[in-house]
């Protein structure tokens, strides 16, 4: 480790934090439906959107309505896509001619960029033309904006009191994507385009370079994607690649723009919460938790890669960082961005659920895979839009509940009591997580289809598979690598587990607001224990090690922690 | 306050006994399926079962006596937890036992219309009947007083021998059936059919019979299903995970696995806690009508409590002479003792006591020479003449007593009745005292908080209950008192409508309120207070609308059911955060054994280092099965609880059952695998 990378990341992550507190006070007042600056620019053009959609925006709705009306409206717009992308051969923006993809393949790819996952069986570059491209685009809009309405139901059932109405879907669904994606998708988008992001629609260019040679080179909208990929947490890049693409991060100033996009607006929606629910301590608990967690895992991660490999060590491989030399495990990171930025940026891909990838996280040492896997499987550090904060919220239930037994009292959230439908949702929540992540997993490593696609012998392999499954679940969409996923049964399978580990949590969480909303809130006293501090801190982050290590703890232990083990006494999986 | 109570020890032979026989009747299937972690522990160990059958057919030897082992120790495990849940049921039963003797069959005389009388059995009456009870009677069923005034032993209930009196109209009209007429005639309507009587209420309410699971308890149950099942998952999905590495763990070892990661120390001790809450208020003599009650006690924000009986004893008592000018205090003293030492109310006996303070005890007089006047209402005064020394002294209200010494040509001290004034004003009652002319001066009366009042008060203030004293009087006494209590809030001038309105407003911000009471107009209020306490003494209106019932008829007991509500979830709380810790122990126990054949590298997980893989996952279960009986006494004693604020609270049971049930299992699997490695077991 070094001093420079260490600075690195606290400059990274500070101005994320740093920037984040304006935006949530923008955010909250959007939500709430207060006064902003920029009112006199949106108002007129939402209200158009309105008078096209015909939707009245005063009108609000239950929570039933309003999840029912978010997910009819994914389900439309996954139709749309998966015909755009089966049928891009008719569709304009194809000088390529590029077929239709295999509906396997399409099924998989439609799934992924609907749930904000963008795991990614195809190589942009090679299997998309740029009308398919930009259709993916614009679920990167939408996806983000569903996951962060179902987060403001849910605050709005845990504001409101005796009440019934969570919100009105269309106007809330309609802000998020007016007044927060757009615009910083623009802002962003200008940014990449200044550093060195093609924005074209020609798909392909021929050059000769410096030294002669005929080269073609793949180009297209990249700019614009690679910002809403990274605003809207959403993680599908243009290219195979992603961001160990040069198009798509040139350098390393963009590198850590990307994380700065990566993690401002989750970071921003804890803030967001705590001013929604008038208990800003409450807020920065949670944040304090998430954040531990995350510098826990970047810790972890940094000291593994710039450690390296003993094993490699001991074969006379020079792995000490010297002035030439950066030491440590390069295999698989870019020269140019080094280790404590292809670390940093792991652990945020892996936190903020956005999945785009600068190195291949298959090459991270035993350990740092360990580490960004279990992200995954939390799946709550900041988190994806929206949903970071929804699953963060759920442990809270689960601790709040059992620890609020033992002060003797009816367990109380935010003056909420907290009783069986609660709890029966929020367990249930957890336990599809663990269900729909263990499960495939598990029938993939014992059929023949599933062992097929593993590149790596031994626990490495098993990492393959469980990092694949782990992603898709916790919508995340990178890739370990060495697990070829365009296969039927990777492509249905994971298409299926996308699904279910997006939508079977939300329905569960939205209906918590749903139940909350109707209670009344209990002014809070010496008899309940304060929903922050030091006390609050330690039962939410202990119910999160508990629930997360009880779950995993054999998955891991057979796949990374084997495969660290396995290392040290001088085994290695290639 | 020592008095018999129906409470039995849960560790005597024959209750211990009979639970042993319980826990094996309750392996059940039908039964256990109601507490579905142990059902799950249960179908576990009938697996096991089969394979030690189908070992023993295919000669695996090898793995027989360690198979064996385990199926023994799963079935013990259910059977310690059936134990637990019997434990805590022989206790009510015995209790409910003990009620029944007082049931025995009465006749009762039943008084026809016509005016004649009929002898029936009691369990012939119907609701409405009247029957006359006498002297020696057993009163035959539940009814209300209509004519005449008796004394009654009530101890069969309430075990306290002292008799009590009852008589028709007003709030002291209900009698119980089995209590027994010491003295006099009454005649009874009856108000309850045979076996809906309070005794048949007590009954079924003791021995668990009516029990129905609370809501957190449900609350909880969902949590551990929930656990259970995800455990399941976990379980099932490390088999293929070993055949990914071309190994195969036995079926044995998973289920072993299994048992000792799902929630079986609170699944366990669930039901017996819940029973114990219970029960713990049966030791205090209170009578909950639903555990739902209980656990509402334990939420309680608000506490309406009444300002006599309840804050004070009710009795104003003698607290300070105040001398007239010229008069010593010693002579006060003297006579106003002498003027008390015939009145036997306790606001005299405080007098003859304050006046012991100034050295006036063992006084003899002559009674020959000594004649006492009584206190009327109309002379508002009583007193005593000392005939030889013609000395006549008369206590009272100022104005008479100022009247007696102007009748006597003295003169009255203004300075005096100022004084008295302010005592009145400060809520409290003046009596002066005279002798022939002479005004000596003054004996402050004061309504006197109990003692320890204050500290319960405050100790209710750190857990959050605000308390609301209610109280008639007018505002400055009340102040007084609420002053002196340390009450939060006080309502004077109340009248009955006042409790209801207070309730309404306080359940309106969302609160809990509880209350005690014990007459008719009470009623209403107690029927919407979230816990409302009727005390044994009061109507049946009163016990009808509350949802539980105090034995001793003692207030102040609103305090100590809020701490058995407040216990129970604790211990509930503490017992599943244990629990779950338990469970990271038993990973690292179990997960290298398993993969030890498959894995080899994964040994440096065995930080315990338990001797050998079969010995880690024996040890392991063993813990599982034993740490149920050591609970055991806690889920029934209940976790100890101070009162706190909920933050101190869950500070200390956080490190105690958090990070010990953590710990803990650690340092118990590697002391049993020592022992079973050095006794050979594997």
């Amino acid at each position: 480790m070094t001093v420079t990378g260490i600075f690195q990341m606290i400059i990274v992550l500070s101005i994320m934090v740093i920037a984040a507190i304006p935006l949530s006070r923008y955010l909250a007042h959007v939500f709430n439906g207060e006064k902003t600056f920029f009112d006199w620019l949106f108002d007129p053009v939402e209200d158009l959107t309105f008078k096209f959609l015909n939707v009245n925006k005063e009108e609000e709705t239950d929570w039933v309505k309003y999840l029912k009306t978010g997910l009819i409206i994914n389900f439309l717009m996954l139709i749309i896509v998966y015909f755009i992308l089966k049928f891009q051969n008719y569709l304009p923006f194809n000088q390529m001619h590029y077929k239709g993809l295999s509906w396997d393949l399409d099924f998989n790819t439609a799934i992924s960029f609907i749930t904000n996952t963008n795991w990614q069986n195809y190589g942009g570059e090679e299997a998309l033309s740029n009308f398919s491209q930009m259709a993916l685009v614009f679920l990167q809009f939408t996806s983000a904006a569903t996951g962060l309405v179902f987060a403001v139901a849910f605050i709005r059932g845990l504001v409101r009191q005796e009440a019934k109405h969570v919100g009105n879907f269309y106007l809330d669904y309609i802000k998020s994507i007016y007044r927060l994606f757009i615009p910083l998708a623009v802002i962003f988008a200008i940014i990449m385009l200044s550093q060195g992001a093609p924005q074209t629609l020609t798909m392909q260019k021929k050059v000769t370079n410096m030294t002669g040679v005929k080269q073609t080179l793949s180009v297209g909208p990249v700019a614009s994607m690679v910002s809403i990929e990274n605003i809207g947490t959403n993680g599908g890049g243009f290219y195979d690649a992603n961001a160990a693409q040069p198009y798509e991060n040139p350098n390393p100033f963009t590198n850590a723009l990307i994380i700065f996009m990566m993690g401002t607006i989750p970071i921003a929606l804890f803030f967001m919460y705590g001013i929604m629910i008038g208990n800003k301590k409450h807020a920065w608990t949670l944040f304090a938790v998430a954040m531990s967690l995350l510098l826990v895992c970047l810790v972890v991660v940094y000291s593994q890669e710039a450690h390296g490999n003993p094993f490699l060590g001991g074969l006379g491989v020079n792995i000490q960082a010297g002035k030439n030399n950066p030491g440590g495990n390069m295999e698989g990171k870019q020269e140019h961005i080094g280790i404590a930025q292809s670390s940093l940026f792991a652990v945020s891909t892996t936190a903020f659920t956005t999945g785009n990838v600068d190195s291949a996280h298959d090459s991270f040492m035993p350990l740092s895979g360990m580490i960004l896997i279990s992200e995954m499987m939390l799946n709550l550090i900041f988190g994806g839009k929206g949903v970071g904060l929804l699953n963060m919220l759920t442990m809270v239930i689960i601790g709040v509940f059992i620890a609020g037994l033992m002060v003797g009292r009816t367990p109380e959230f935010l003056g909420k009591k907290i009783e069986a439908k609660e709890v029966k949702l929020a367990t249930l929540a957890m336990f599809a997580h663990a269900f729909i992540i263990l499960v495939p997993f598990a029938i993939a490593i014992a059929i023949p289809a599933g062992l097929a696609g593993i590149f790596n012998p031994g626990p490495h392999g098993l990492s393959e598979v469980l990092y694949a499954y782990t992603s898709t679940v916790a919508n995340n969409g990178s890739a370990f690598a060495g697990l070829n996923g365009n296969t039927f049964f990777y492509n249905i399978s994971l298409g299926l587990t996308i699904f279910f580990g997006r939508y079977i949590p939300i329905i569960c969480q939205v209906a918590i607001a749903g139940s909350l909303i109707k209670k009344k809130s209990v002014p809070e006293s010496a008899g309940t224990f304060p929903a922050y501090g030091p006390l609050f801190y330690a039962v939410v982050m202990g119910t999160i090690l508990l629930v997360g290590a009880l779950t995993f703890f054999p998955a891991l232990a057979l796949g990374p922690v084997a495969e660290h083990f396995a290392m040290v006494k001088g085994h290695l999986f290639y | 306050m020592s008095q018999k109570s129906y409470y039995v020890s849960a560790f005597n032979k024959k209750i211990i006994l009979s639970a042993v026989r319980d826990s094996f009747k309750k392996l059940n299937p039908k039964i256990l399926v109601k507490n579905p972690v142990m059902f799950v522990v249960e179908i576990g160990a009938t697996v096991t079962i089969i394979l030690l059958i189908k070992n023993l057919f295919f000669h695996n030897f090898k793995f027989i006596f360690f198979t064996f082992q385990i199926t023994i120790w799963l079935w013990f495990t259910v059977l310690f937890a059936n134990f637990a849940e019997s434990i805590s049921e022989g206790r009510g039963k015995a209790q409910a036992d003990s009620l029944r003797k007082t049931k025995t069959e009465v006749i009762a005389r039943l008084l026809k219309v016509n005016g004649t009388e009929e002898k029936i059995k009691a369990s012939m009456l119907r609701k409405g009947d009247v029957v006359i009870a006498e002297t020696g009677d057993t009163i035959p069923a539940d009814g209300e007083i209509i004519e005449g005034i008796a004394s009654v032993d009530e101890s069969a209930i309430t075990g306290e021998s002292a008799p009590v009196i009852r008589e028709s109209g007003g709030d002291r009209s209900a009698v119980t059936g089995g209590t027994k007429v010491l003295s006099d005639k009454i005649l009874i309507r009856i108000t309850s059919n045979p076996g809906e009587g309070f005794i048949d209420k007590m009954i079924s309410l003791v021995e668990g019979a009516s029990r129905q699971k609370t809501p957190n308890e449900i609350a909880l149950n969902i949590l551990l299903v929930i656990l259970t099942a995800l455990f399941l998952v976990v379980v099932v999905t490390i088999e293929p995970m070993a055949g990914y590495f071309h190994g195969y763990i036995s079926p044995v070892i998973l289920v072993a696995l299994l048992v000792c990661l799902i929630p079986t120390t609170i699944g366990a001790l669930l039901s017996a806690i819940g029973i114990s809450g219970m029960d713990r208020l049966v030791k205090h003599n209170v009578i909950a009508m639903s555990g739902k009650a209980v656990e509402a006690a334990g939420d309680v924000n608000t506490l309406l409590l009444d300002k006599t009986g309840t804050l004070t004893l009710g009795n104003r008592m003698a607290v300070n002479f105040i001398p007239a000018k010229g008069v010593d205090v010693k002579e006060l003293a003297n006579y106003a003792q002498l003027s008390s030492l015939s009145d036997e109310t306790p606001e005299g006996r405080s007098i003859v006591a304050l006046a012991k303070e100034y050295g006036l005890r063992g006084r003899h007089i002559d009674e020959k020479n000594i004649q006492f006047t009584p206190f009327s209402a109309i002379t508002r005064m009583s007193g005593v003449d000392i005939l030889d020394k013609k000395e006549s002294i008369r206590k009272g209200a100022v104005e008479a007593v100022a009247q007696f010494a102007e009748q006597n040509n003295g003169t009255v001290d203004k300075d005096i009745i100022e004084k008295a004034a302010v005592i009145s004003k400060q809520g409290g009652t003046p009596l002066a005292v005279a002798i022939n002319d002479r005004i000596l001066g003054i004996i402050h009366l004061k309504d006197v908080v109990k003692g320890g009042i204050k500290e319960r008060i405050k100790s209710l203030r750190k857990i959050g209950i605000k308390t609301i004293m209610i109280t008639g009087d007018n505002p400055l006494t009340a102040k007084a008192i609420a002053d002196e209590a340390g009450v939060d809030e006080f309502v004077a001038e109340a009248t009955p409508e006042t409790k209801m309105s207070i309730i309404e407003k306080e359940q309106a911000l969302g609160k809990l309120i509880a209350m005690t009471g014990d007459g008719t107009n009470d009623a209403p209020a107690l029927a919407q207070a979230d816990v409302g306490v009727a005390m044994n003494t009061g109507t049946m209106p009163a016990k009808e609308a509350g949802n539980m019932i105090d034995l001793d008829s003692n207030p102040t007991k609103l305090i100590e059911i809020v701490e058995i509500g407040k216990q129970l979830l604790i211990t509930r709380g503490s017992l599943t955060t244990f629990s779950i810790a338990n469970d990271v122990a038993k990973y690292f126990a179990i997960i290298p054994a398993m993969f030890a054949p498959v894995i080899p590298w994964l040994a440096p997980l065995n930080i315990m280092g338990l001797s050998s893989p079969q010995s880690a996952i024996l040890s392991a279960v063993i813990f599982n099965a034993i740490i149920i009986i050591i609970l055991i006494p806690i889920a029934l004693r209940g976790v100890k609880y101070r009162p706190a604020s909920a933050s101190s609270i869950l500070t200390k049971n956080l490190l105690i059952y958090g990070v010990g049930g953590i710990i803990a299992p650690f340092i118990g699997i590697k002391i049993i695998d020592v022992i079973i490695t050095y006794l050979h077991l594997v």
